[in-house]
């Protein structure tokens, strides 16, 4: 017996079912959305999950990036410090 | 209560500028109100006996020749002042800090069996030197522990140790009254680990005090003569052999055949190595062997320098044809390469079950081990029949804890770190948008990844790039490929304010637990191996949604299901310990103390050596 037919810890707060329903809602919506990107051109699919704000938002950027499967070892300390270097500012470019 | 008295004892042999920097730094870091400082000079023909004489708050023994370290040494203890404790100083070291004479003595009086304490060395170039001492019957060649690793004030709190180096010993009077002073069947090296175990024997502990720290130049009085060295090392390591052999034989009260992976950037190597120092600290004679290889899912030939002493001898050591007791670490499929009378399989996996070869496997085990309770249920679910017992791993609270000096963000953002394999299981799609769509680039909040990708078909970059991920959002910084030493990945840790690890499922999850140590607040899945370390007193569960099929590239997850990690919670946990900083560090301070209390290499090692002990 589950919860949701009144199991042993009593029956749904009509608020928790709307919760329960909000959630499967947003998983249908999110299942229809990744459906429709999958099949856009890479740019509208970017400026779809951008949403609203899609042209006003830039994209976000990978600084220094390269793709490779080669593990390097690296200094921590050196590493952190490059890191901090790479964080994108908190005002905008 | 007035503190016991020390006598400060310098053995000198010219080189006057060493001994030079050695009093001066000494003056100017040390209250000497219950101090003396006495220096033996060992007959120095430079101007350090001139030198000397013109210091007026030292007294100066001479000896009219060079009586070697041990003798001179000798010389110093007998003229200490009466009922003072000792600490024997290089004349090489230099003191770094105010409090150390203090912090010795707090470590020699905390319990009635201290007698010795050693403490932290480290090298003019910022390495460590020492940490401690051991040395192995095998080859009764002494190692220093940590040394050469980057310090990053690893092994920082006082913890017993075998031996330390008497580059800086302190001690105990009650000590000394049973053990007079070095044994004078040694001119130079191995009279300190002598020493040690020869307290050992007389009841008295010997312990490395890790709030002390001193730099070491390591300038031997043999070092411009390597025969001389040689000569003296050899004749040294005879008599200690002759000494101590049966002693440091008859440590072991069990022993193992450990046929595991050791030398591999994986999961089973990383904690095979920390379980094999831990048994052989428990008094388990460990014999390594590599389980994969040619025949095996893993059909690579394992390196053999593993770059750890300890490792290396336990590697050579044979475990004979058909050992008494052997455990297979590593993945159920190779179970049946396990070759002892009594056989053990200790095994993990990330999903709900276990795949039906492996359960063939074990069942023909005598018994098998898991390090949680999840993987128990999931084998006994999968069809397991035999005896399984809950093992759990541990972590190494020498290397990850609260005080590891981290490289924090300059700007002051709450970082969050996240440390994964690219894949379907770590949920690495879900935190990095979950992240960029929770906080705005002006928030002072950033995500720091660390990315392995070691599959060439996967191209990382390029799925970053298709997450669409908004450059108005949260920000976030990648470490790409990196692979740290061991040693500094403490550092890592100490370089954030939270770690998070929204992973489907986790057999163990040793970061997870290295992060707690460090006091790191932790956002982690509830569910899985999480279950049995991660509770809501020292972190943040992760919601989850439900169950969902392990659909991966890994087989052995095939039919299985691991859980739906729930990214609205993750989105609230983001806002809610980025917002309240305090909170968080209050539970990871709560976290690291449970670590430390509850989960250390020293843990496992106990129970697993109990069990070796129970099946021989």
């Amino acid at each position: 017996m589950s919860r949701e037919d009144g199991g042993p810890d009593g029956p749904l707060t009509p608020l928790e079912r709307e919760v329960l329903e909000l959630r499967a809602l947003v998983r249908t919506l999110s299942g229809r959305l990744a459906a429709l990107v999958a099949v856009l051109p890479r740019a509208e699919a970017l400026a779809l999950a951008r949403g609203a704000d899609a042209a006003s938002a830039s994209a976000f950027r990978l600084a220094e990036w390269h793709e490779t499967i080669e593990v390097t070892r690296a200094d921590i300390g050196a590493e952190m410090d490059l890191l901090w270097k790479r964080l994108p500012p908190r005002e905008g470019p | 209560m007035t503190p016991r008295r020390v006598t400060i004892v310098i053995l000198s042999w010219n080189r006057w500028e060493l001994t030079r920097r050695c009093l001066e730094t000494l003056k100017s870091h040390t209250d000497l109100t219950h101090v003396d400082v006495l220096v033996v000079d060992n007959g120095s023909t430079d101007e350090t006996p001139a030198r000397l004489a013109e210091i007026p708050w030292i007294r100066v023994l001479t000896n009219t020749s060079n009586l070697g370290y041990v003798r001179g040494n000798n010389v110093g203890i007998r003229a200490a002042l009466p009922g003072s404790d000792v600490l024997l100083l290089n004349n090489d070291v230099e003191i770094l800090q105010p409090d150390w004479v203090d912090r010795l003595r707090e470590a020699a009086h905390a319990a009635a069996d201290v007698g010795v304490v050693g403490c932290r060395l480290v090298l003019p170039d910022g390495r460590l030197l020492h940490a401690g001492t051991f040395i192995l019957p095998d080859t009764f060649w002494g190692q220093q522990i940590g040394a050469l690793e980057k310090n990053v004030n690893q092994y920082a709190r006082t913890r017993d140790v075998e031996g330390v180096v008497f580059a800086c010993a302190y001690l105990r009077r009650e000590l000394l009254d049973v053990l007079p002073g070095l044994s004078e069947e040694y001119v130079s090296y191995f009279e300190d680990t002598d020493f040690c175990l020869r307290a050992k024997e007389k009841g008295f502990r010997t312990v490395c005090c890790g709030a002390v720290t001193l730099l070491h130049r390591e300038h031997g009085s043999t070092s411009d003569a390597p025969d001389l060295f040689e000569k003296i090392f050899t004749k040294s390591q005879a008599t200690f052999r002759t000494r101590w052999k049966s002693a440091l034989e008859a440590r072991y009260t069990a022993e193992v055949s450990w046929q595991s992976i050791l030398n591999f950037p994986t999961g089973y190597a990383m904690s095979c190595r920390e379980i094999l120092r831990a048994l052989d600290a428990d008094g388990v004679r460990a014999a390594y062997s590599y389980v994969y290889g040619p025949g095996t899912p893993f059909p690579v030939l394992e390196p053999e320098n593993t770059g750890d002493y300890l490792l290396n001898v336990l590697s050579k050591r044979s475990p004979g044809r058909r050992p008494r007791v052997s455990v297979v670490y590593g993945q159920g499929d190779v179970f049946p390469r396990n070759n002892g009378r009594t056989r053990i399989g200790y095994t993990m996996l990330e999903v709900d079950g276990f795949p039906a070869e492996w359960v063939k496997n074990a069942n023909e085990m005598d018994e098998v081990w898991v390090p949680s309770t999840f993987n128990r249920d999931g084998f006994l679910a999968s069809g397991l029949k035999k005896p399984a017992r809950v093992m759990p791993l541990g972590v190494d609270v020498d290397h990850f804890h609260p005080g590891i000096t981290g490289f924090p963000n300059p700007k002051g953002d709450f970082v969050f770190l996240a440390s994964f394999e690219w894949g379907e299981r770590k949920r690495a799609d879900m935190i990095l948008k979950v992240f960029n769509q929770t906080f705005r680039r002006s928030d002072p909040v950033a995500l720091v990844c660390k990315v392995l990708n070691v599959n060439k078909p996967t191209n990382v970059g390029r799925q970053i790039g298709a997450l669409g991920l908004s450059g108005a959002g949260g920000r976030i910084a990648f470490l790409h490929n990196k692979e740290f030493p061991y040693h500094q990945l403490g550092a890592l840790y100490r370089s954030a304010d939270c770690y998070v690890s929204a992973g489907r499922g986790e057999g163990w999850d040793m970061p997870l637990m290295e992060a707690m140590a460090c006091g790191l607040p932790s956002i982690a899945t509830d569910w899985g191996a999480h279950t049995e370390f991660v509770h809501e007193g020292i972190a943040w569960p992760l919601r989850i949604r439900g169950l969902v099929p392990a659909d991966a590239r890994a087989p052995y997850y095939k039919g299985f299901r691991w859980s739906d990690p729930d990214p609205e919670h993750l989105a609230h946990l983001f806002r809610h310990i980025a917002a309240h900083p305090e909170e968080a560090r209050a539970r990871g301070t709560r976290a690291a103390a449970e670590m430390a209390a509850r989960w250390t290499w020293a843990d496992a090692g106990r129970r697993i050596a109990a069990r070796l002990k129970a099946v021989a």
